[in-house]
């Protein structure tokens, strides 16, 4: 009895230890399985209630269902606020990403946890090996002042040659030393200068800002259009009024990033770039240039076939094959006009199919003859991409306005529905199940996914930002998951992940921001602080003008005080005795007199007008800049916020991560808003704690 | 009994300890352990004042220039004075005939003294009254003002991505230290020059603030 009351006693403690031990660990793995799992209805509006106010955009825009709801997560770090516009991931070595924007490929190895960039490009100028992004921004002092040299050399010039001549002007400039125009705020400052009736703006300030705007006006737009596809680009600029052959040479800028492609095996990785092709065989850490004899073409586009045997690169005219991987190329002359922006061969490699400002084009003979194929869209210039099923004849041809697919390589075209959507400047398509009843598309500001019949709109989590590219997540066998190229970063995209997100802490991190200072109070002070307040234009315009009509005025005054003594004395020879006279005089005259100028010439150059002008311009433009960063970083912490509580497998490496990313944001804010932020947040914190 | 409850204990910690390690609280604890160190918003206030980047000299510079226009843009002032003294001698001879017929010459002299002061003052002031309403110099004063701001978030933006990175490589260090002593040499020596990156940049308050801690 007692040997089996012992035996009893041992096996329960035993099964009791067990059952203790696997109960947690069974609670964790059921929480890690739920977290994936898509919203229940009753929790799917109060979800996306919270989501929509995150997102500016999503308020504007009709809810087209409440399904299966998508959370786009902020995968940026280390390249935010870097536009992306192409983002892979390897499907054999997991965990492996891929992404880049205008003359950069940043990397990953961690699924998008972190970044580094690996490839730096420009024309002939490339830099290969892991360096961290975060010190990139920093321009040093030095060349700042050297540019200013440059700039304002170059406006001197200029003016001094036209009003004096080649010969003086030069004779002048050579007596200004770079050191003389680094210090100097005027032209008239400068000894040369000085004694010279110039008409000019003298002011270099104003000289140099105005050229800067200039300088910044057209990098900007050359920055929006480095993450847009080519096509879009070259829409884009003939839509301005340019050239087409003209829009065609400045939309294959050397840092252009079309593409990133993994070789069939995962064990090369390709850039496709305007500068040239890269090849990566270490995983992307390092890389080198095909050489590839393009002429004075540049590459637009690059397809690799399944055997990594044969590689077509599309050109600014035509294209070029290999088929022997690489080693030797053979230019296709008269095989595709035009310049090609999308080279495609087929899953079995049997077709070639290559999209060209003529239209779209296709190779049965593994591109010895192209012929050309119909597209049922209203210009070939709208097409802009091809996304092939896994059957060779099915595929979708994306234009800018219309989606249309084949089933019988492009005999005919059907179009898919897409009319109940808001927007059509389409940017991005891709398949999700080969019957074309699930897909992602992407206009240049909404993610859609069309689920059956049915498209979801899908912009939870984004901010408003510019969407250039979707692409499928590989390391995830459980559920589906996307990756996004936007203009300010990489986003993951999880289907029903709002279900992980636990209600209440989001109600709980909502009513926070609630109580934190509002978006508002920040910009203001941040303006405030960076004294960017002071801009009402009109209020200057108007004064500016009424200055114009006001004159100036001389007030003079004279007081005059006059003394004069008369004294005169009289004598006789003969007589001794004298005769004085005296006589006292004071005079006092005062005199004003107050004159008034007025100057009737409105015709001529108001040099007030143009420093005026050109200074509002800049300091606008400072504080839209301000305003912007100020933005991101609000997002940015938001999505953080937002990321650190869905995260359904806590880890302390990430949290602590996260945690301090989330004070790296707090931090920016608090300078930017000269010392308001942090204490204001705080002030919060200690208040809620009482 | 207690022989019995023993293994059921073991067991219990066992596994409740790793799921502790995964609570929330652990990433605050982590950081918490550098409380004592200077705050990110002390580093960016050494930082400032050590640059000179505070706004009152231009804030002063603004509001001059908005008071200067009231003044006159140009005063003159001018004082003559003209001490001018005159005297004349004259002698007025006249010929006289007595009443016996003789001629008598009679001279009469004359001395005039004329003493003459004049003061003069002139003042002239000129105002422009479209400055009034209009004043450029403001308007360079804010732009001076926008660019200065831009130097100081560059600044504080190096400053603020230094200390992050500090912190960032004092957490690895501390949660993962490498066992190879180059590795972790390494590690150190760069914890050393993010710490003398923020010397140079809040001109040595930093480690200054450590020692004073007792940190370094």
């Amino acid at each position: 009895m007692n040997a089996l009351s012992k035996a009893l006693m041992k096996a329960a403690t035993t099964l009791l230890a067990i059952v203790f031990c696997i109960a947690p660990l069974n609670a964790l793995i059921a929480q890690e399985q739920d977290g994936f799992d898509f919203a229940t209805l009753e929790q799917g509006d109060e979800l996306i209630e919270d989501s929509e106010l995150l997102t500016e955009s999503s308020l504007e825009q009709p809810k087209l269902s409440a399904e299966g709801d998508w959370l786009w997560l902020d995968s940026s770090v280390g390249i935010l606020d870097e536009g992306v516009s192409v983002i892979r991931s390897s499907t054999i070595d997991l965990g492996l990403v891929l992404a880049g924007g205008p003359g950069y490929v940043a990397r990953s190895t961690d699924n998008g946890l972190t970044w580094h960039i690996v490839l730096t490009f420009d024309d002939d100028l490339m830099v290969s090996g892991e360096r961290s992004a975060e010190f990139d921004e920093d321009v040093p002092e030095d060349e700042n002042l050297s540019h200013r040299v440059r700039i304002l050399r170059e406006y001197l010039q200029d003016e001094l040659e036209k009003q004096f001549g080649t010969e003086y002007a030069d004779y002048l400039l050579d007596q200004i030393t770079d050191g003389d125009l680094e210090l100097a705020e005027d032209a008239d400052a400068l000894e040369p200068l000085s004694n010279l009736k110039l008409d000019m703006d003298t002011d270099f300030n104003s000289v140099y800002e105005q050229e800067l705007i200039g300088e910044e006006g057209f990098s900007e737009e050359l920055e929006l259009e480095l993450e847009m596809s080519y096509a879009d680009r070259v829409d884009l600029l003939v839509l301005g009024g340019m050239p087409e052959d003209e829009a065609q040479r400045i939309s294959a800028n050397p840092k252009s990033l079309w593409d990133i492609v993994f070789s069939g095996d995962g064990l090369s990785i390709y850039a496709v770039t305007a500068s040239g092709i890269f090849v990566s065989i270490d995983r992307g850490l390092t890389w080198a240039k095909l050489q590839i004899d393009t002429g004075d073409e540049r590459v637009l586009s690059f397809a690799l076939s399944q055997d990594g045997q044969t590689l077509i690169v599309g050109l600014s005219e035509g294209l070029s094959i290999s088929r022997d991987a690489g080693i030797s190329w053979s230019y296709l002359s008269g095989g595709v006009p035009g310049a090609v922006f999308g080279s495609y061969i087929t899953p079995s490699q049997k077709g070639y199919y290559a999209l060209s400002t003529y239209g779209l084009f296709y190779s049965q003979d593994r591109g010895a003859s192209w012929q050309n194929i119909r597209v049922p869209t209203t210009s070939v210039a709208d097409l802009r991409k091809l996304a092939f099923a896994k059957e060779d004849d099915k595929f979708i041809v994306l234009s800018k306005h219309d989606l249309f697919y084949t089933s019988n390589a492009g005999s005919d075209f059907l179009i898919i529905d897409t009319s109940q959507l808001v927007d059509s400047n389409w940017r991005d398509v891709l398949i999700i199940n080969n019957d074309f009843e699930q897909l992602a598309l992407i206009s240049d500001r909404n993610a859609y996914i069309l689920m059956g019949e049915h498209w979801l709109q899908s912009n939870n989590g984004l901010l408003g930002q510019g969407l250039y590219s979707v692409s499928p997540e590989s390391s995830s066998t459980q559920h589906l998951s996307l990756w996004l190229a936007t203009s300010i970063g990489i986003y993951q995209g999880l289907p029903g992940i709002a279900s992980a997100i636990n209600a209440e802490k989001l109600m709980e991190l909502q009513k926070q921001w609630a109580s934190e200072p509002s978006l508002d109070l920040i910009i203001k002070q941040a303006v405030s602080y960076h004294h960017l307040d002071k801009l009402d234009e009109k209020n200057w315009k108007i004064r500016q003008g009424t200055s114009m009509l006001l004159p100036r005025v001389e007030f003079s005054a004279r007081v005059e005080q006059k003394k004069m003594d008369r004294e005169y004395e009289y004598f006789y020879r003969n007589s001794p005795q004298a005769t004085k006279y005296y006589r006292y005089q004071r005079n006092e005259n005062d005199y004003w007199r107050i004159m008034a100028y007025w100057d009737f010439n409105f015709g001529k150059l108001d040099r007030n007008w143009f420093t005026l002008n050109t200074t509002l311009k800049s300091l606008n433009n400072n504080r839209r800049r301000l305003v912007q960063r100020i933005m991101n970083l609000t997002k940015k912490r938001q999505a953080i916020q937002i990321k650190e509580i869905s995260n359904a497998k806590p880890n302390l490496k990430r949290k602590i991560r996260d945690l301090l990313a989330i004070a790296e944001v707090e931090a920016q804010l608090h300078f930017l808003t000269g010392g308001f932020y942090l204490n204001a947040i705080q002030a919060v914190k200690r208040n809620s704690a009482n | 009994m207690l022989k019995k409850i023993a293994p059921l204990a073991v067991a219990l910690s066992i596994c409740v300890v790793p799921l502790a390690a995964f609570a929330q609280d652990d990433a605050q604890q982590v950081l918490n352990r550098f409380k004592d160190e200077p705050s990110i918003a002390e580093t960016q206030d050494a930082a400032v004042q050590h640059a000179g980047y505070g706004s009152e000299r231009l804030q002063s510079m603004y509001t001059r220039a908005g008071v200067a226009r009231i003044l006159p843009k140009s005063l003159s002032y001018s004082f003559r004075y003209k001490d001018e003294d005159r005297s004349r001698r004259q002698v007025d001879a006249t010929k006289k005939t007595t009443s016996g017929g003789a001629e008598e010459n009679t001279e009469k002299n004359i001395e005039y003294t004329q003493p003459t002061d004049t003061m003069q003052h002139d003042i002239k002031a000129q105002w422009d009254l479209s400055g009034l309403v209009y004043n450029a110099d403001q308007l360079r004063v804010v732009s001076e003002m926008s660019r200065s701001a831009k130097q100081r978030d560059a600044l504080l933006g190096s400053v603020t991505k230094i200390y992050f990175a500090r912190r960032k490589a004092q957490i690895k260090l501390m949660n993962n230290p490498p066992s190879d002593v180059t590795e972790r040499l390494n590690m150190e020596l760069s914890i050393q020059e993010y710490t003398a990156n923020l010397d140079a940049l809040t001109g040595g308050w930093f480690s200054k603030n450590l020692k004073t801690k007792g940190l370094k």
